[in-house]
């Protein structure tokens, strides 16, 4: 069906016959676009390192900055906010110029904006690898790269609104509405999931503990998905996807539906990552509700994007920005099918933890945002150049192997993840548990994980064959920093006019920025509120056990040596109420065993087996200071040379940083851990007692180790694991319970 | 630090989450109703928007062309 395409010039009705001239910034979108390209491969590499990792430990290098831990958000962070986020700068400041008619707001802001961006890369890399990390996923950088992070994104919204104020037409197109929520969304997810109290320069705890803190981080999690991966990336494909096919959006009265029920249903689905974990069930529930809902919003852009190419069919065979373009919706389409169904509890029952969450991800992170973002530049980067693409050919071959790179790095995760949640499952004819052994799971599925490596190397050859041509191509043209344009003057009245007579609001609305920030903002924070008051206001939500202490001095450094190297990258810390669970771990995990863990570290994958009763006596998961020491020190001479976990050797040689303890302790106090008053004053010596205490024990196996060295605040903190359930509450104890007194009533 | 005692004692909290469900149903049902109200005319307008004046006619001849070749 076409559409009756009237000539009318869009903006005529506010034309009075002034035509005004300016020019569009090309300077920063070309800037953006080479950062796109440049950080893409370094995440790409990243990601191949931690591929590499997982399937043969020697390349961990031995070497705390090299280790999968540290590394894999290195991986996510490049590939979210380093590649994905400077490919939506290109298109945002390239699109926005073009569909509001005006030159950027302020080329100083964009500068700003552009470099400031870098610049909290470049730290984050370096802060990452050096193991200053908040645990949170996608949000593990730390308090000072949060606050640079909160002043680029103010620059890039204030140059974004003041852009959409003067522009030169009556109507905000709809790409730009995706862009003026993903900056509402994004802005108030970073500022509630980075609320933490720093206790050094780059160390801070969560405000947030426990139950509360995991709603909090997923409600964040899964909108960084919502909002930075998916709808900016609309936003470039409701306005690059009519550009490429010369056609207009098969239908705009779909985009508006999409786009209202889209960001009004995302900020409700966090806690589907929280299935069956120690969090009340009406969340549980409303999680899942929405998140099924959200296929059909999902469905109906993807239909639009689809849509819209009709006619261009016969084109697709010939053109590789359209073939990325349509791979890339379908890719969207798949991940928000196979999203929802995941919410589902039975589902979810069997692929939380496994490598099914990867393989998803990367359906949509390489399927849906790169290969969008690779057809956007081969199609961008020839029209700013004045120039034809350098080799179609060899556009052609980087599409074709880039799918068999994502089809061989997808499909052996979906048979991993099948694979080893099975036998996690699985029980013999004695009710026995199948596999009690969590490492021969792992070794059942290391094939897989051989593969899935070929298949990232052939996206990133890919990707390398793209910057070839790209670069022959900008070596061949030549873009003007500046791009003359002309539309006509819009006189500043018709914009700030009331409503006028028999318009309807969303007409009034859509062409407010303010308001219709406003508004969004509200739609996006309902979700959170409904969620988080209840959870925060209700003491049954979170019901105390009056045998969870504070973690001592040792156990708390040992807790930040945890977070630092990055364990929960592999490790989950949370029994789900399954048998095959308890039998295997232990006791399941109760929401009152974590109220004094800022940050909880519940964890979203088990590459190794969870370590919630680790130190729990009535578990298998209990094992001596010396078998964990050696375990640390070197995971496959204590395996057969079988376990794929890093060695951590420099554990036993590197000292606590003892004058940071008391900060730290007094940092917990200030969020309402219960020590003694004054008790930091008297930590570094509890600390040293309790260290001596596991060095003597593991002098008597002939190991010498520092009494206060990373290894033995480690152990202890393993040790401590799950062992406050075991006890009965100890009246004699009741000095540490009592500042929970008001809760356990 | 704790946000919980000053708000612990808000009555029937646990209705906030059908209230927000309501929110959205109705919010949507009137969206719905408003999109499918507003005039072809002008969502194609709108819908034009990433396009210069040329663009839109060398469309317009384009889809003319293809209807003439189907018409054949
Ligand atoms: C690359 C993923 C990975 C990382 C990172 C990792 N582990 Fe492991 N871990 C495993 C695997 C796989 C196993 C099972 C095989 C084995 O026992 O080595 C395991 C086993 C363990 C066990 C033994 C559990 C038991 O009782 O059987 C402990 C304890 C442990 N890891 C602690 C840690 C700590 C502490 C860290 C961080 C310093 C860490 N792991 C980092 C993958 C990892």
């Amino acid at each position: 069906m076409q559409t009756d395409k009237t000539n009318q010039d869009p903006t005529a009705v506010a034309n009075d016959g002034l035509v005004e001239h300016f020019a569009y910034d090309n300077k920063i979108v070309k800037y953006f676009a080479y950062a796109t390209i440049f950080w893409g491969i370094v995440g790409m590499l990243a990601g191949l390192l931690a591929a590499l990792q997982l399937a043969f430990p020697v390349f961990n290098f031995e070497l705390a900055y090299t280790s999968f831990g540290r590394v894999r958000p290195v991986h996510t962070n490049a590939i979210i906010f380093a590649f994905v986020g400077n490919g939506i700068f290109m298109g945002a400041y390239y699109s926005l110029q073009r569909v509001l008619q005006t030159r950027m707001f302020n080329d100083k802001l964009s500068l700003l904006n552009f470099w400031g961006w870098q610049l909290i890369i470049a730290t984050a890399a370096v802060t990452l690898l050096m193991g200053f990390t908040t645990s949170k996923e996608y949000a593990e950088l730390e308090w000072p790269v949060d606050i640079m992070i909160a002043v680029v994104w103010i620059t890039f919204g204030w140059n974004m609104l003041g852009t959409i104020i003067k522009r030169r037409v009556k109507h905000i197109y709809v790409a730009v509405w995706f862009y003026i929520a993903t900056w509402v969304a994004i802005t108030m997810l970073h500022v509630v999931n980075s609320l933490e109290l720093p206790v050094g320069p780059f160390k801070s705890y969560s405000v947030f503990a426990g139950v509360q803190d995991a709603l909090v981080q997923w409600w964040y999690g899964h909108n960084a998905v919502g909002f930075f991966l998916t709808t900016p990336i609309l936003g470039l494909m409701y306005y690059f996807l009519p550009k490429i096919a010369n056609r207009p959006v098969y239908s705009y009265k779909l985009s508006i539906v999409h786009f209202w029920a889209l960001i009004f249903i995302y900020i409700w689905t966090g806690p589907h990552h929280l299935l069956y974990q120690s969090l009340p069930d009406w969340a549980q529930s409303l999680g899942v509700v929405f998140s099924v809902m959200l296929i059909a919003p999902s469905w109906g852009g993807m239909v639009n994007g689809l849509a819209t190419l009709r006619g261009a069919w016969d084109r697709v065979r010939d053109s590789a920005v359209l073939k990325f373009i349509v791979v890339a919706v379908t890719a969207y389409g798949m991940s928000t099918f196979e999203g929802p169904m995941l919410s589902i509890k039975s589902v979810n029952a069997l692929s939380h933890f496994t490598d099914w969450t990867i393989a998803h991800v990367h359906i949509g992170g390489m399927g849906w945002n790169g290969f969008m973002i690779f057809g956007i530049l081969y199609w961008l980067i020839p029209k700013m150049f004045n120039t034809n693409l350098y080799s179609e050919k060899l556009a052609s071959f980087h599409f074709w192997i880039g799918t068999l790179g994502i089809l061989l790095y997808a499909v052996p995760l979906y048979w991993a993840a099948f694979t080893q949640t099975l036998m996690w499952k699985d029980f013999n004819e004695l009710g026995k548990l199948a596999n009690p052994i969590f490492l021969d799971t792992v070794t059942q599925i290391l094939p897989l994980y051989h593969t899935r490596v070929l298949g990232g190397l052939l996206y990133l050859t890919g990707a390398v064959v793209m910057v070839v041509n790209i670069w022959k191509t900008i070596a061949a043209g030549n873009c003007p920093d500046d791009e003359p344009a002309s539309a006509p003057a819009l006189r500043p009245l018709v914009v700030a006019a009331a409503k006028a007579e028999g318009e309807s609001y969303h007409r009034f609305i859509e062409r407010r920025p303010v308001q219709f920030t406003i508004l969004s903002l509200v739609a996006v924070a309902i979700g959170g509120i409904v969620e988080f008051v209840p959870l925060f206001a209700i003491q049954s939500n979170v019901p105390t056990i009056a045998s969870v202490r504070p973690y001592t001095p040792l156990e708390l450094e040992g807790r930040d040596v945890y977070v630092s190297e990055g364990c929960n990258t592999c490790h989950s810390q949370q029994v789900r109420p399954f048998r095959s669970e308890t039998e295997r771990y232990g006791e399941y995990s109760k929401a009152g065993e974590f109220v004094y863990d800022h940050p909880f570290l519940w964890g979203s994958k088990r590459t190794g087996p969870d370590l919630a009763r680790s130190g729990n006596p009535n578990s298998l998961m209990k094992k001596t200071n010396f078998w964990q020491y050696k375990h640390l020190v070197n995971p496959q001479e204590m395996t057969n040379g079988q376990s794929i976990m890093p060695p951590y050797p420099w554990l036993a040689e590197n000292e606590l940083d003892l004058d940071a303890t008391p900060a730290k302790i007094r940092g917990m106090m200030t969020l309402g851990v219960p020590y003694a008053e004054g008790y930091d004053t008297q930590a570094v010596d509890d600390l040293r007692k309790q260290g001596q205490e596991i060095a003597a024990d593991l002098r008597g196996q002939n190991i010498e180790v520092s009494a206060t060295s990373e290894i033995v605040a480690l152990i202890a903190y393993l040790q401590r694991l799950g062992r406050d359930i075991s006890e009965a509450a100890p009246e004699a104890q009741a000095s540490a319970a009592e500042g929970q007194d008001d809760s356990s009533k | 630090m704790k946000l919980s005692n000053y708000l612990e004692h808000i009555e029937n909290i646990e209705i906030f989450p059908i209230v927000g469900l309501v929110i959205f149903m109705a919010f949507f049902v009137l969206l719905l109703l408003w999109v499918f109200k507003s005039e072809k005319a002008v969502m194609d307008e709108h819908a034009s928007m990433p396009f210069d004046e040329q663009e839109i006619e060398l469309q317009h001849k384009e889809q003319t062309q293809n209807s003439n070749r189907h018409g054949q």
